[in-house]
């Protein structure tokens, strides 16, 4: 669960903590005209039979919240994306890999969403078109997990990296493809609620693989043997992806009906690349921050287990549940956090806690739940400064942007976490988290300097972001 | 500078009574200078490496480190006086007979081990360890079947000098050129690190054994591992204090990755803080020849250590040419040491596997953190704590200035 828990976390954040990206806003306002235009056409659509229910009526909530089940369809591609973590010692033992290849599994689904996060949206929006695009994406999502299945079978490496190759290519777009649905159905509803809880599911499709394969690989065991037990267990997690993708066509079909009742138009998000150019200072800084912390904990919940039983002489079950206590409590603390940083502000101070506590030298489950509670903070309180600093209008390139650098971060740091275990052991790989906090740190305490000089809002409650807004207001009136 | 350092140095020695490099009271002056591998000194009949020789001259001793590979292979030390010779007679050492090995004056210590049998076994419940296999399921294959031949020699001025022993032969018959176990013993005059993994501690007094069997043909079994009959033997004499083992565990494994346990057995002299005997080893067994920690298996001990109470076991070693009947009196342990671990596809799943020990005399060298990670450390504590306490600095600075600034609006 590394680079993808980040930047679904991420996509998640959008809504989660934050007005969507100002793109989506602008469609959606467009969308909103267009449906006002023809609303009073639409409001005349006279519904009949079993479709005049409220389960079926796209105008009632029922009807909404059923497919708030359906928009569940990226549990496939969390459950699935840690596979290779949750079974790290079988799939090194089995399939006869060392820590640098096996790395590789995360590194290549990484890699392609280096560029992906750019132009993923920009596919849904302009040529699949969101249904056919989450359809799509959701498909890759399931063909490169069997592919990896296959892999591990036919006791071919490559076949499985090729499989997260494809994985990685469906996963985060459809990621963005599941939050313009949920923008799409929910804005100027339930949106954060929505999000706050897709941002919970990944964590829960992430513990629930984390927990539930050394089981089941256990169980096929008793039967296969080898890498056969590895693939058979990885087809087993396919299945989540086979349902995720069942999700996708069930909600293609209600939002195609419910386009057809309201008369909706399909939104998505735009990503604009020249406007990254106009982008300040503090900006860089939140991405430096961005990707220096999480790739001080993604790589290294990744390489965990492993090092819990090395070090600490877990048995497999406890080192699985320890690796796992940063996404339970994150599943738990981020919406709750988030919500608190929304109505206190002083985003940086949090940022700066986040980052200081992560440095405790606690024991092994003391440090994991530490490193949960800290990073969900860090991350509630860091992605909304991006819509503090950058003009509306420019909030997906920005968040594009960003997202990019951690992967680009997350794809190297998982490389290189991986070579260093092997040659120099666990306690310089710690040394080498260490110092990336240290980056983390020193670029938090710069960021709040270079705002406070500035007298910027990063650092305000949010009455005196209030206070400062509505003076800028009175002072542009007169 | 450099006349003081000396005058420090010839008062040290003076001061300190027995000139010994003591770990804990190490100077960098401390060193023994190691000759070339002296091989079958004096015998004109030797086919095989009955006797190596490596002397190492200390400021008032000298370790006499002695490797056989006839028979039983043997690898130990012996402290004596510095003008003490080794005298080999040839004849009663190829006869058997005990004592043929002795030096100008008695010495003053002796430690090493030797291994009588490699113990083939059926691993059926795939645990590597050999308590609790059936004889069915053991193979006994006595080490003096097999014939060894140097394959090379090392001699790096007077700090390190090395042999590789390779067999030739099992059972008269030659050995084809992929099969053959491989023995490389080194001794070292100086502190160091082994270049090779796992990495582990060189003091001036001390030697390091290397053993890789390297597709030993292992037929007739389904799961087939391998272990080693062990003698472990001392001058000391014995009463009721055994040779003892301790497995430490410690935060670094920057030298040998993944590995974080330490393994050590000290002879009861060394137990009570005396110049006894040790052999160090971090417990990993490496299945490539790359040595990488994803490819690893683990060498289980057997830990009661039972004095030897029956001489024909050792009879064929170099320890019984030293101390002859004497070792029954003397502190000595017996042991196995079987390789493997559950799921690690058996001996023939890789077909080969590594040993590494070192050996030596005192207390075993004690693991410390590297500079670099001492660095990292301090950096880690303390940027946090500069980052605290410049931002505090400014931001209330800051304040101070804008409330003065407010007044004087005001």
């Amino acid at each position: 669960m590394v680079e993808i828990t980040s930047s679904h976390e991420e996509d998640s954040l959008h809504g989660e903590s934050l007005p969507p990206p100002p793109d989506m806003n602008e469609d959606n306002d467009v969308i909103e005209e267009h449906v006002g235009g023809i609303g009073g056409e639409c409001e005349d659509i006279q519904l009949t039979g079993c479709g005049a229910s409220a389960c079926c009526d796209p105008r009632k909530g029922v009807y909404r919240f059923s497919a708030l089940f359906f928009m569940c369809l990226g549990f496939g591609s969390y459950f699935c994306y840690d596979t290779p973590g949750s079974l790290q010692d079988q799939i090194k033992d089995d399939m006869g890999v060392n820590t640098v290849g096996f790395a590789s599994l995360y590194s290549l689904y990484s890699w392609p969403n280096v560029v992906l996060c750019f132009i993923g949206g920009f596919l849904i929006d302009r040529v699949f078109g969101i249904r056919w695009g989450t359809i799509i994406f959701s498909t890759l999502v399931t063909v490169g997990q069997f592919i990896y299945a296959t892999g591990a079978v036919t006791n071919q490496f490559w076949l499985m990296q090729t499989g997260r190759f494809v994985f990685g290519v469906g996963g985060e777009s459809l990621a963005v493809a599941q939050n313009t649905y949920t923008v799409s159905w929910f804005k100027g509803k339930e949106l954060n609620t929505v999000f706050g809880l897709q941002l919970s599911m990944a964590r829960v499709g992430s513990t629930v693989n984390f927990l539930s394969m050394g089981p089941i690989y256990a169980w096929v065991d008793t039967f296969a043997d080898g890498y056969k037990t590895l693939g058979i267990s990885l087809l087993i997690a396919g299945a989540t992806c086979i349902f995720s993708l069942i999700c996708a066509v069930i909600l293609g079909l209600l939002d195609k009906r419910r386009s057809k009742v309201l008369g909706i138009a399909e939104s998505g998000e735009k990503v604009q690349l020249r406007d990254i150019l106009t982008f300040p200072l503090s900006f860089w800084l939140l991405c430096v921050i961005c990707v220096s912390y999480y790739v001080a904990i993604f790589p290294f919940i990744g390489l965990a287990k492993v090092f819990f039983m090395r070090k600490f002489d877990f048995d497999e079950a406890s080192a699985n549940g320890v690796s796992s206590i940063v996404y339970v409590i994150s599943a738990f603390a981020s919406p709750i956090l988030g919500y608190i940083v929304d109505r206190l502000g002083r985003n940086i101070l949090w940022v700066f806690i986040a980052v200081l506590v992560s440095f405790a030298p606690l024991p092994s489950h003391g440090a994991m739940s530490v490193l949960g509670l800290a990073y969900s903070l860090l991350a509630s309180a860091l992605w909304p400064m991006v819509s503090l600093i950058i003009p509306e209008h420019q909030l997906g390139s920005a968040y594009g942007m960003m997202q990019s650098i951690q992967n680009l971060g997350l794809a190297l740091i998982s490389m290189l976490a991986g070579l260093i275990v092997d040659l120099k052991g666990y306690l310089v790989l710690e040394m080498f988290y260490m110092i990336w906090l240290c980056v983390a740190l020193i670029s938090t305490v710069v960021m709040w300097l270079t705002d406070s000089a500035s007298r910027g809002v990063l650092n305000l409650t949010v009455a005196e972001r209030r206070n400062r807004e509505s003076d800028r207001e009175r002072l542009l009136s007169s | 500078m450099s006349r003081d350092r000396d005058e420090q140095r010839r008062l040290w020695m003076r001061t300190s009574g027995a000139f010994k490099c003591i770990p804990e009271a190490r100077a960098p002056w401390c060193y023994y200078g190691v000759s070339p591998p002296a091989i079958n000194s004096g015998c004109t009949s030797c086919s095989e490496p009955w006797v190596v020789h490596i002397k190492a001259d200390g400021k008032n001793d000298t370790i006499h480190h002695i490797w056989g590979m006839h028979a039983a292979p043997s690898f130990l030390f012996a402290t004596t006086d510095l003008s003490s010779e080794l005298k080999i007679n040839w004849k009663k050492l190829q006869a058997g007979e005990e004592k043929s090995i002795q030096f100008d004056s008695p010495p003053n210590y002796i430690f090493g081990f030797t291994i009588p049998n490699l113990i083939l076994f059926n691993d059926l419940n795939d645990t590597g360890k050999l308590d609790g296999i059936p004889a069915k399921d053991r193979q006994v294959v006595s080490m003096s079947e097999f014939e060894w031949e140097v394959q090379e020699t090392f001699n790096d001025s007077t700090r390190e000098a090395a042999v590789i022993f390779k067999t030739s032969k099992f059972r008269g018959e030659l050995l084809p050129n992929d099969t053959h176990i491989n023995i490389q013993m080194a001794a070292y005059g100086v502190d160091g690190r082994s270049t090779v993994l796992p990495h582990l501690i060189r003091t001036p007094e001390s030697a390091q054994f290397d053993m890789k069997p390297d597709y030993y043909p292992m037929s007739g079994f389904a799961k087939p591992r391998w272990a080693l009959d062990v003698i472990l033997f001392s001058a000391e004499i014995a009463d009721e204090k055994k040779m003892q083992i301790s497995k430490q565990k410690s935060l670094d494994d920057e030298n040998t990755p993944g590995v974080f346990h330490l393994d050590e057995i000290t002879t009861p002299l060394t137990e009570s803080g005396g110049q006894g005997g040790y052999l160090q080893w971090r417990p990993v067994s490496y299945l490539t020849s790359d040595r990488d920690i994803n490819f690893s298996t683990f060498p289980n001990i057997n830990e009661s250590f039972p004095f030897l109470k029956n001489i024909t076991l050792a009879k064929s070693s170099l320890a019984y040419a030293l101390l002859g009947e004497d070792l029954l009196t003397r502190v000595t342990a017996t042991t196995t040491v079987a390789f493997g671990q559950p799921k690690d596809n058996f001996y023939t799943g890789s077909n080969y596997t590594t040993w590494t020990v070192a050996m030596g005399q005192g207390s075993p060298p004690i693991e410390t953190f590297s500079t670099m990670v001492i660095i990292v450390i301090s950096l880690g504590v303390g940027i946090p704590v500069l980052m605290f306490l410049i931002g505090g600095i400014v931001i209330a600075s800051r304040r101070c200035r804008q409330s003065s600034d407010q007044l004087l609006l005001n």
